[in-house]
């Protein structure tokens, strides 16, 4: 039986530095390029920027100014900042309101609430959070697509995880 | 032997093992009306359940997560005053649609109405109810009538089919009414009662049902 040692190409083959070679300096390492990539993935709409008409996009999408109209960002991750004012139909796999929504919100993945969050329309994901403080006034419809449904153990988890989000701990009381 | 209870010399490390109230009290407590009316409303393809309590994001995520499409339209409290002294008050409306509803979660909210008003209640629940559909109160019992001090209505939230929470809302406290059973089941016709249950906290849950037909 032969053994066979594969010999590692040459960029792959660890440097070991050798006492007259000088050791290169760690802290100046360039940043890694996957870190770059989510940087520039990530689109932001300023606080004094307003925008009337339907906005579509291929990227994530942070909005702190005001959307009159229809966004669609299907594949991507949508985020109404604290000073974002949205009055449109919402598409996005998730959305994240902080800001106001005036409109019906479709996520194909969820939609998270956050206390400071207002939303006046109909949600439509098949997961979906409301955290405490968060004001909301419309239908929540978690149907899922069938293939893509969570199995029944999963679909409790999920809720006894948003129950435990929002309940404050030292506010709630129980009767009886 | 470990006492349950905290004495001046304990240590910091050992009362912080002790079970506190509040976590006893995050376990809620049982409401078995909730349960037998979820039975029966999550059988339907695509039920509808209103809740017109304080909005509590937690329960509709759970309602809607049994395969429920949950909506909210709270009914604000206190009900708005005449407009002036001799005028009528305006009639309780509710904003949902004829019909629709499988299940409405009215909470305490009955607590909050005069008596005088109750029928007006009564009349928007049977209009936005499907047929078969039910509604589920929990009210003073009549023997409470001690315990009505003015509070917030509380918000609710469900913890399991069975189990519920609930905390008071900040604002200021508004009058409560212990309505008699009798009060309730005139007050709310042409929905008829499906159920009361007296829990030990001497509060009734009530559920009523619109008829078929």
């Amino acid at each position: 039986m032969a053994w066979i040692r594969q010999q590692k190409p040459e960029s792959e083959r660890e440097m070991t530095p050798s006492p007259s070679m000088p050791e290169p300096a760690r802290s100046v390492a360039p940043p890694s390029p996957r870190r770059e990539r989510t940087q520039e993935a990530v689109v932001n709409i300023g606080q004094s920027v307003e925008i009337r008409g339907t906005l579509t996009g291929n990227e994530d999408l942070t909005i702190e100014g005001m959307v009159d109209g229809k966004i669609l960002v299907k594949d991507h991750a949508l985020t109404i900042g604290a000073n974002g004012r949205i009055t449109a139909e919402v598409h996005a796999k998730t959305v994240i309101v902080v800001g106001q929504v005036v409109g019906n919100i479709t996520a194909d993945d969820r939609v998270e609430i956050a206390p400071s969050g207002s939303v006046q329309g109909d949600v439509r994901a098949p997961r979906v959070s409301i955290s405490d403080g968060a004001k909301f006034k419309g239908s929540i419809d978690m149907e899922r697509k069938p293939g893509t449904t969570a199995s029944a153990p999963a679909r409790v988890g999920s809720v006894s995880s948003a129950i435990a989000e929002s309940v404050p701990r030292s506010a709630s009381a129980a009767q009886g | 032997m470990k006492l349950p209870w905290r004495r001046a010399d304990d240590s910091a490390a050992e009362s912080a093992t002790r079970p506190t109230a509040e976590s006893g009290a995050d376990a809620g407590q049982a409401c078995p009306s909730l349960a037998r009316v979820l039975a029966k409303v999550v059988k339907a393809e695509r039920p509808e359940i209103l809740d017109i309590g304080p909005f509590c994001g937690a329960t509709a995520v759970f309602l809607a997560d049994r395969g429920a499409r949950v909506s909210v339209g709270e009914l604000e409290l206190p009900l708005p005053p005449p407009p002036a002294e001799d005028a009528p008050a305006p009639p309780i409306h509710l904003a949902q649609p004829d019909g629709r509803y499988h299940l409405v979660l009215a909470w305490e909210l009955l607590d909050f109405l005069p008596p005088a008003r109750v029928p007006e209640l009564g009349r928007e629940l049977n209009r936005i109810l499907a047929q078969g559909g039910f509604v589920l109160i929990i009210a003073l019992a009549d023997a409470s009538r001690r315990a009505a001090a003015p509070r917030r209505p509380p918000r609710y939230r469900v913890l399991a089919d069975d189990r519920v929470a609930w905390e008071l809302a900040s604002g200021p406290p508004l009058d409560r009414y212990v309505h008699a059973t009798r009060e309730i089941e005139r007050g709310l016709a042409p929905l008829s009662v499906h159920g009361i249950h007296l829990q030990r906290s001497q509060m009734r849950e009530v559920t009523l049902y619109k008829s078929m037909g």
